[in-house]
């Protein structure tokens, strides 16, 4: 897709928020929906790898609109003027910018799109927007079991000899391997080296745990029932991150048994990294998305131009922000 | 600020103006431009943070994405040193469209380095003043800095990570350098980062140009010896400065994304 099918939207109180819109080329045929990009974390709209430029294009290019924008206070967006507190003034901006698209687009049907944290905030959208038809979560919500935290700590242990990585990560072994390079020099640095009872980086898997404590599975799991039993088209993906393996939808194992979860998409990436570091690991994902997003969209047909009024401002002269 | 876009032709480039704050004067111009890959991912807030507070002071400021990156049209095989040169040319062509006949700056972190150092020759009216943040002078360092940080990154990324990965990386610091943070390397990219040597990049671009670099970058420090050897003349400075901003990492907590001193110290070599 060529960028001239890309343009600078503003929009939200005070036009704070920044986004782009791709668009399909205007002689191309149209999907019914469109699909919205989220942050994740404090990356501003490109996305992790500049993922979320690659997917808008690629899905423009199979007939999606895509938005990737900025929330309040990332990226080029300001930040809110508000008091609503973070949750609730997020989801204040991703209903904007489903505004936004709607006014542009003329489309009253989206899909969302999000990674990690920005997958928990895709499922807020989704709950509360009944415009999103779809929403696929990348390493979003987990809840493993005792057992498989078990499983993934003796596999790292079998490994363990055997991979130069992961003794390079352990840093117990590391600080063996220089007592016996250089025990004198490392007595020394110890007398020297305050007592440090500071906690280091918590465990990777920290960053997957519910992102409010009262979220729990149970929670997740009534959630997901709205959603499916609104039609929403929930796809769950996960990363390699977390586990070596998956049986049976072991990313959410405390969940098993409930209803919803025969009724969602699911499916565990071992080749595929939380943050798609490895180029063929984006053609995989980008590959997976495209063939989810073409297959929740009902089938193409032209739309009219988009609509010429809107209460926001889709530039391709400057915007004041 | 006013997102837009500029350029010429298919290169479309994406950009952001700062003017100066209501109240205050025009004093004059900057344009930031951007590292590689994740380094342009990582200081993308503290360019805003830098260009709103030089926006307080009267500086208008250009932010701008090179060709086949963040929000520009393009792709990673599209990444081309001379190129890009053109691309920050023509920012300071947009900004000086915009602020008219004033006193420009560039401001160049890391790989942003050469590259503005080859668009000197390409601006008009010459551009004032370039300030250089940690310059990536000496490519196969960088390079290995490259293959060192997708080797970190790709260890943390998976629960068992390939153990090739590190074995390839010890036989080679290069072997892994062909991607990094899930950007390519292409071909082109590469041989021009090999290249780069502080005494083959050594040239004195008629502009005043301060180095800001770490206090054990060796490469920055040997560009500017080159240079004051070479050219006895040229108008350079040299300042060690070492900061908490980890170039090449995700955003993490306790990783700083806009360190405070870094900020006021590049505040005041443009102001």
């Amino acid at each position: 897709m060529s960028t001239e099918e890309e343009s600078i939207v503003t929009f939200g109180a005070g036009q704070a928020l920044v986004g782009i819109l791709s668009q399909p080329a205007p002689d191309a045929a149209r999907q019914q929906v469109g699909c919205l990009l989220l942050n994740t974390g404090v990356n501003h709209r490109i996305g992790p790898r500049r993922m979320n430029v690659k997917l808008a294009r690629r899905l423009a290019a199979s007939g999606l609109p895509c938005l990737r924008f900025d929330m309040s206070g990332v990226g080029d967006s300001r930040p809110s003027t508000g008091t609503q507190d973070f949750r609730t003034q997020q989801l204040i901006d991703m209903r904007a910018a489903l505004d936004q698209f709607q006014a542009s687009t003329g489309l009253t049907r989206f899909l969302v799109y999000g990674v990690c944290s920005g997958a928990a905030s895709a499922m807020r959208l989704a709950v509360a927007d009944p415009r999103i038809v779809g929403a696929l979560m990348f390493d979003g919500y987990v809840f493993l079991n005792p057992a498989q935290r078990v499983e993934r700590r003796l596999r790292r242990m079998l490994a363990f000899p055997f991979n130069p990585s992961l003794r390079h990560l352990n840093p117990a072994w590391q600080a063996c391997a220089a007592w016996l390079r250089a025990p004198r020099r490392m007595l020394a640095q110890r007398r020297a080296a305050p007592r440090d009872d500071a906690s280091g980086p918590g465990d990777a898997a920290d960053i997957f745990s519910a992102d409010a404590p009262a979220y729990t599975a149970q929670d997740f799991a009534a959630e997901l029932q709205l959603l499916v039993d609104r039609g929403v088209d929930v796809n769950l993906m996960y990363s390699a991150m977390l586990h070596v393996v998956d049986r049976d939808k072991d990313m959410l194992a405390q969940l098993r048994g409930h209803p919803s979860l025969a009724r969602v998409r699911y499916r565990f990436w071992p080749e595929v990294a939380h943050t798609v570091t490895l180029l063929e690991s984006q053609r995989l994902l980008l590959d997976a998305v495209d063939d989810w997003a073409r297959a929740v969209a009902p089938p193409m047909r032209p739309l009219p131009a988009p609509a010429a009024h809107s209460p926001a401002r889709a530039v391709r002269q400057p915007a004041q922000v | 600020m006013t997102p837009f876009y500029f350029g010429h032709g298919a290169r479309r480039l994406f950009g952001v103006f700062h003017p100066p704050d209501a109240g205050t004067t025009l004093r004059a111009g900057v344009v930031l431009a951007p590292p590689f890959g994740q380094e342009a991912i990582r200081v993308h807030r503290f360019y805003r943070l830098l260009a709103d507070r030089l926006a307080r002071h009267g500086i208008a400021v250009l932010r701008f994405d090179f060709y086949g990156t963040g929000d520009s049209g393009g792709e990673d095989d599209d990444a081309d040193l001379d190129a890009w040169a053109g691309d920050l040319a023509q920012a300071h062509r947009e900004l000086l469209r915009r602020i008219g006949d004033r006193r420009v700056t560039w401001f160049a972190a890391r790989l942003a380095a050469p590259v503005a150092l080859r668009a000197v020759p390409l601006s008009f009216p010459r551009v004032h003043k370039l300030v250089l943040w940690d310059p990536v002078f000496d490519g196969m360092s960088y390079l290995t800095q490259l293959g060192a940080a997708q080797l970190d990154e790709l260890e943390h990324a998976y629960c068992i990570p390939d153990a090739q990965w590190r074995r390839d990386f010890e036989r080679d610091p290069l072997a892994l350098s062909g991607e990094c943070f899930g950007f390519a390397l292409p071909e082109r990219l590469r041989a021009q980062i090999q290249a780069l040597t502080p005494r083959q990049s050594a040239s004195a671009p008629g502009s005043v140009v301060s180095v800001v670099a770490a206090e054990g970058d060796t490469g920055a420090r040997a560009w500017c010896e080159a240079v004051q050897a070479a050219y006895p003349g040229a108008m350079l400075r040299h300042s060690a400065f070492d900061h908490s901003l980890i170039w090449l990492s995700n955003a993490f907590p306790n990783n700083e994304m806009a360190p405070a001193p870094a900020l006021q110290k590049m505040a005041a070599e443009l102001e």
